[in-house]
């Protein structure tokens, strides 16, 4: 079966000279489509370069990344947008809600460029922050909202144009165990029940689930590739 | 509509820098809004000043002044005419000097009146049509300018002591025993009242001369009010009695007889049946001008065409100063004002867009492609502006309405020695003055400056905002949009 993701000897270096740094250092990956995928590491491992590489928010220094057949660094960059629209969806560790917009405002930000009516938007809006359980909060604005409920709001958005991956980085990083636990819980929700790709992207690979396969990153290499025993969430 | 509910809830949370943006903008509008009233205003002042002088661009007048070749003023009979001029003169103004033992014996009373041109060489009257056919004419009228002197009293015992002068003789004064008068009479065609000495547009009380053969005059108000006349009185010419049917001012600038009558009742009183010494031509456009200025230049030896643009050219005093401030200073400050305006709000919004890479490029990341990122900015600077051009058009009403309140008077004024200096370049100054020629009306007149602002600068207002707006954002949204969203969402804020 041809993987949903292929990365071949992808390096992303920056600077250059003595300044050269080596984010990603030759990374051979590939992530089967419905496949949750854990990358763990410290900091400065590489983590959040491979996620961006896998978004198409950015291009290797050298290597391929294919996805689905497509090399990503070929794609111009409107098609990577679109791309990003119809297939990916992202979740940060900063949230990255839009301040000014409320929930559901948030979530239409993900939709509007798919040229909804106004009524099919709102609808969808709703009907995703109930999902995720905020359906009561949707005309609130993130400030008003606590850091677990941004993040379900962030979720809601990822979801807007019902992806095949959600790429999600750190999402619990700047939560507390308990609420970062609620999250988990709802990616893996998402992954059972939608049979989603995930991948996720954490310095803490305790909340790997056992079914779920973990790459572990150092100084830019992923150190296993292959599906490993992990300890039970 | 999202995307611009999003714009309406960026512009409200930024709300002091919204402010500040469009503030910038509207001082700058402002700015340009009220120079450009106020130079409205000295545009209306202006116009206002010189209306009367009718045909400013398109009308002149052609004249053949005597020239002198060399030394100062001198009398048809002196050294400096040539000797062909010196025998026109002569011929149109009669014997170069007349002894007053002439008029009659020692003591007996005299009574004499000549009319003399000493300074303009006629036309035969048939030039005028001539004139008229070149080609960038419009049309012509004939016209005639003469000095009537009037000159009264006793033959004195000793008749060889000096007579009246004549032919731009230096005035010496008649002796005492002798009255003088002179006055410049004009003689008008009026069939083509627009095209004459006066115009009906300069009558002020009265009517215009009427065509047929009513002995008709019209007054200069000044000589008008000097003599005590008014409409209904009579002033005599060589003992023919002309009812005056109307008074005439001239304009600040403008030619000024004392007399106006009509060319032909002129033309056999003087004894110049067929002469005239001004053709008042008027061209078919401005830029017909110099063309035909050139042609009746060379065509008629002597002749010096004088634009109505010439005598619009002699007003002078604090409203053409302020005109040519404004003409100069008004677009460097307006283009100043702009600038400064368009540079503050271009720095405004990419400092604000500055603070917004990571909201910019989560919207990248989530699907929007570039140019739905550079829309989204340049619609709110877009409407930035707009405001902008609001708080600009308030500022610009402001500025004029305060113009308005204050009231700046201004002086339009022409000097004395524009009127001695004649007509135009070359013309032999003081004769012009003296003989045959209506005189150049100087001294002053007051105007109040006002700053109207109307609906076009109103839309230039908000549409420079707008404008200003646009390349604002779409600068500031260009630069955020094309950072790479890895790169974007890297930024702290």
């Amino acid at each position: 079966m041809t993987p949903l993701y292929d990365l071949r000897d992808v390096s992303r270096h920056y600077g250059s000279g003595e300044t050269l740094v080596r984010a990603l250092d030759g990374i051979d990956l590939e992530i089967d489509s419905g496949e949750f995928l854990v990358v763990a590491g410290p900091s400065g491992s590489g983590k959040t370069t491979l996620l961006q590489l896998l978004g198409g928010l950015d291009r290797p220094s050298e290597g391929q990344v294919l996805f689905d057949g497509r090399d990503l660094d070929g794609e111009a960059d409107t098609d990577l947008a679109d791309l990003r629209r119809r297939t990916l969806g992202f979740v940060f560790q900063q949230f990255n809600l839009i301040p000014t917009l409320t929930a559901a405002g948030n979530v239409e930000a993900a939709l509007a460029p798919a040229g909804l009516s106004t009524a099919a938007r709102h609808g969808r809006a709703r009907e995703l922050l109930e999902r995720v359980k905020l359906g009561h909060r949707a005309d609130h604005l993130p400030s008003q909202l606590s850091g677990g409920e941004q993040q379900r709001v962030a979720i809601a958005r990822a979801l807007a144009n019902e992806p095949t991956v959600l790429l999600a980085d750190e999402p619990t990083g700047n939560l507390d165990s308990k609420t970062g636990a609620e999250v988990i819980d709802l990616l893996r929700g998402l992954w059972k029940g939608d049979g989603l790709t995930v991948v996720l992207v954490t310095h803490d690979p305790s909340i790997a689930d056992s079914r779920w396969r973990l790459v572990r990153m150092s100084d830019g290499r992923a150190l296993t590739g292959r599906p490993e025993e992990s300890p039970a969430a | 509509m999202f995307y611009l509910s999003y714009v309406f809830a960026e512009l409200r949370r930024r709300r002091a820098r919204t402010l500040l943006t469009a503030l910038g903008l509207g001082v700058g509008v402002g700015l340009v809004v009220t120079v450009s009233a106020l130079s409205k205003g000295l545009d209306h002042a202006q116009d206002k000043v010189l209306a009367p002088l009718t045909g400013v661009g398109t009308d002149m007048s052609v004249t053949r002044p005597l020239k002198q070749s060399g030394g100062g003023p001198q009398g048809f009979g002196g050294q400096g005419l040539s000797q062909s001029e010196r025998d026109q003169l002569q011929k149109e103004n009669g014997p170069q000097r007349f002894g007053l033992r002439n008029l009659g014996k020692p003591g007996q009373h005299f009574e004499n009146d000549n009319f003399v041109s000493a300074a303009q060489l006629s036309f035969p009257a048939t030039e005028v049509s001539k004139i008229a056919s070149f080609p960038g004419a419009k049309d012509a009228a004939a016209g005639l300018t003469v000095t009537s002197i009037h000159v009264s009293g006793t033959v004195p015992k000793n008749s060889q002591q000096a007579g009246p002068p004549q032919g731009g003789e230096q005035p010496v004064g008649p002796p005492p025993n002798v009255d003088l008068n002179s006055l410049t009479v004009s003689g008008v065609d009026p069939s083509k009242p627009t095209l004459a000495a006066t115009s009906p547009s300069q009558i002020t009380t009265g009517r215009y001369l009427k065509s047929g053969s009513a002995r008709e005059a019209v007054l200069n108000t000044s000589y008008a009010r000097r003599n005590g006349l008014g409409v209904g009185d009579t002033v005599t010419l060589k003992k023919e009695k002309f009812k005056v049917v109307g008074l005439s001012k001239a304009p600040l600038g403008g030619q000024a007889s004392d007399v106006y009558v009509k060319l032909d009742q002129l033309q056999k009183l003087s004894g110049r049946v067929f002469r005239v010494n001004t053709v008042y031509v008027r061209a078919k456009s401005t830029g017909d001008v110099a063309g035909l200025s050139k042609r009746i230049e060379s065509s008629f030896s002597g002749a010096q065409v004088t634009t109505s643009k010439d005598l619009a050219d002699r007003v002078g005093g604090s409203l053409v100063d302020a005109k040519n401030l404004a003409n100069k200073l008004g677009a460097a400050l307006e283009i100043v004002g702009l600038l400064a305006a368009f540079l503050i709000a271009c720095l405004l919004t990419l400092s604000s867009v500055a603070k917004r890479v990571r909201e910019l490029g989560t919207l990248k990341a989530i699907g929007w492609r570039q140019g739905l990122v550079v829309r989204q900015v340049a619609v709110e600077s877009l409407l930035q502006g707009a405001l902008g051009g609001l708080f600009g058009v308030a500022i610009g009403i402001a500025g004029a309405l305060a113009i308005d309140a204050v009231g700046p008077s201004l002086t339009a004024s022409v000097a004395q020695a524009a009127q001695a200096a004649g007509p135009g370049p070359g013309a032999p100054g003081a004769l012009v003055a003296a003989f045959g020629q209506g005189q150049v009306t100087s001294g002053s007149t007051s105007i109040s400056l006002d700053a109207p602002v109307d609906v076009t600068l109103i839309l230039l207002a908000v549409g420079l905002a707008l404008i200003g707006g646009l390349v604002a954002g779409s600068v500031g949204g260009l630069r955020a949009a094309r950072l790479r969203p890895a790169d974007a969402l890297r930024h702290i804020e």
